[in-house]
């Protein structure tokens, strides 16, 4: 934002300050209009609600004498006039009223509250305005980038079922000719028997050949058309969905998180490695406002196939800082027969690993002492350390860093706290192709 | 705060744990233990403005919190988490606040339960 002269008044602004009494908010208006283009300052009247509905700012401050009269504003804005239109709310109270303000937006009513009254923190106000307009931004970006998606979806599915109608009808085309077929067959047939008759030729014979000759190849024909055309059906299907994943994948970027420490990591400057697998939390929440979501990835299929590997040879080291979630990790795979060794952080588990090989290690992110991104760094440089599967033990915002630590070879990640199939489900397909790579 | 958020939602360690009481029981005891430590040292470095050592030791409870299904505490240790890294003392302080309320709900819970 830039510092400029008070402007008239911008006519759609995107920041608006409500306010009742011009010197209560003089302080504030100011700062708002010295920095920023779009912003105008509306004193409360008749008109008022109109204006918000026909502009529809982006962020709006709510300055009308108290927290009591601003909430009750604000409620009659949205359930009365429909106010439901993108928009980042900010309560004004005095330093009195701080923690009512508080209340309200904790209670989710406000997005966030300042204290104007007295005014000290100018630049915190300014702030709290640039996170509003970029929340209200990226949010807007993402419902278009998401409505443009859908609707491509909705264009493919259409025309899945056109292709879908297409064949049954095919099918059924078939079924027709071939009774019509079979129709004429029976009329020949029909002949054909009288003629046998006075050749003294036993009917039962005459059928057998009938059955043998025309009827089973018509009904093998009809077989193999049906197969055909479902098999193109489901072909088709395949290749649509696996497009949609992979449009779902590059469109849905997430926004970048705000204040996430980033972890002691040196720059990245290898590609890629390996392929991830994702096992999502069972617990879908619906999108926040800020879209920190993970993209939707399709669930691993269960591993149906007898293992290439005996549980009981198995030996998998959790790495993680807090004890009661690596008990219950350590509990859910102890359970399924497998060894279990624990290590309360990277540096632990580097001196394990020394001492030991593990066929697999659970590593969780943020520990003390040495996080789990530069633990897999550095058992990489081990020697025997670098085909040592890994898995991620992760929560739902560390996706950036998910993806760097990708680079050194994860081979799938678990967002904590998962459940107890999802886990096991992960450790047995990572194990396996573990050792599928072993034997080529 | 999101009203669909539970106490203690009860699925979550089901879940993860499968229907083994007893089990589910010693955890979730376990993590009020935990909680009671971790509240402490959040509140010893609250009062000396140790913002990095507020975020560390949220984050680290809220692990547990996210693993037993204390849902609303998990939010309230999200939350903190988030104004710690801000140095936002006056939000942390009321957050603090509705954290420990939040544990002693779950006590509650879990009390009612035996």
């Amino acid at each position: 934002m830039k510092a400029k002269k008070l402007p008239i008044g911008s006519r759609y602004p995107k920041v608006v300050l409500l306010m009742e009494r011009e010197e209560d908010t003089s302080g504030a208006a100011d700062i708002l209009a010295a920095h920023i283009e779009e912003y105008r300052t509306i004193k409360k009247n008749n008109e008022t609600i109109e204006f918000l509905l026909k502009t529809e700012p982006s962020v709006i401050l709510f300055a009308l004498g108290n927290v009591e009269k601003n909430v009750e504003y604000y409620k009659d804005l949205v359930e009365k006039h429909s106010f439901k239109h993108l928009h980042y709310s900010v309560i004004l109270c005095n330093n009195k009223e701080s923690s009512l303000a508080f209340r309200s937006c904790i209670k989710g009513l406000f997005d966030n509250y300042f204290v104007f009254q007295p005014l000290y923190e100018k630049l915190r106000l300014l702030m709290i305005v640039q996170n509003g307009l970029t929340k209200t931004q990226s949010t807007s970006q993402l419902k278009a980038v998401n409505d443009e998606l859908f609707e491509k979806i909705n264009d493919d599915l259409s025309q899945l079922i056109d292709e879908g109608s297409r064949c049954k009808q095919d099918i059924l085309y078939s079924f027709t000719s071939r009774r019509e077929e079979l129709v004429q067959l029976n009329q020949i047939d029909s002949s054909i028997i009288s003629t046998a008759q006075s050749d003294l030729t036993s009917t039962e014979q005459i059928m057998s050949t009938l059955t043998e000759e025309h009827i089973t190849p018509l009904l093998a024909h009809l077989e193999d058309d049906i197969r055909a055309g479902l098999d193109k059906m489901l072909a088709q299907l395949v290749s649509k969905r696996a497009e949609f994943k992979a449009d779902l994948q590059t469109n849905i970027a997430p926004p970048e998180e705000k204040g996430e420490e980033e972890v002691n990591a040196e720059a990245m400057e290898m590609k890629p490695k390996g392929l991830i697998t994702h096992v999502p939390s069972i617990k879908k929440r619906p999108l926040p406002e800020d879209g920190d979501e993970l993209p939707p990835i399709s669930r691993i299929e269960k591993n149906t196939n007898t293992n290439t590997f005996d549980v009981k040879d198995i030996c998998i080291l959790i790495v993680e800082d807090n004890k009661l979630y690596r008990d219950m990790i350590s509990e859910v795979l102890t359970k399924e027969n497998y060894k279990i060794e624990e290590a309360e952080d990277g540096l632990c588990a580097l001196q394990k690993i020394k001492d030991k090989k593990y066929d697999l290690i659970l590593m969780d992110l943020y520990m003390p002492n040495l996080d789990g991104l530069n633990a897999t760094k550095k058992i990489r440089k081990l020697s025997g350390g670098q085909d040592i599967p890994v898995i991620a033990l992760t929560s739902n915002k560390n996706k950036e860093i998910v993806k760097k630590w990708a680079n050194y070879g994860l081979k799938g990640y678990i967002i904590k706290p998962s459940t107890k199939n999802e886990i096991t489900d992960m450790v047995k397909t990572v194990l396996e192709k573990s050792k599928e790579e072993e034997n080529v | 705060m999101n009203d669909n958020l539970q106490i203690l939602n009860t699925k979550v360690m089901f879940d993860l744990i499968g229907d083994d009481k007893a089990l589910i029981r010693k955890f979730k005891i376990e993590f009020l233990q935990q909680a009671k430590k971790s509240i402490k040292e959040i509140s010893a470095a609250y009062s000396e403005n140790a913002f990095e050592q507020i975020k560390k030791e949220t984050h680290f409870l809220k692990t547990s919190a996210k693993a037993i299904g204390a849902e609303v505490t998990a939010d309230y240790l999200q939350q903190l988490e988030d104004k710690s890294l801000l140095e936002d003392k006056e939000q942390c302080k009321q957050l603090i606040i509705l954290l420990n309320h939040s544990v002693k709900q779950v006590y509650g819970e879990i009390k009612n339960e035996s």
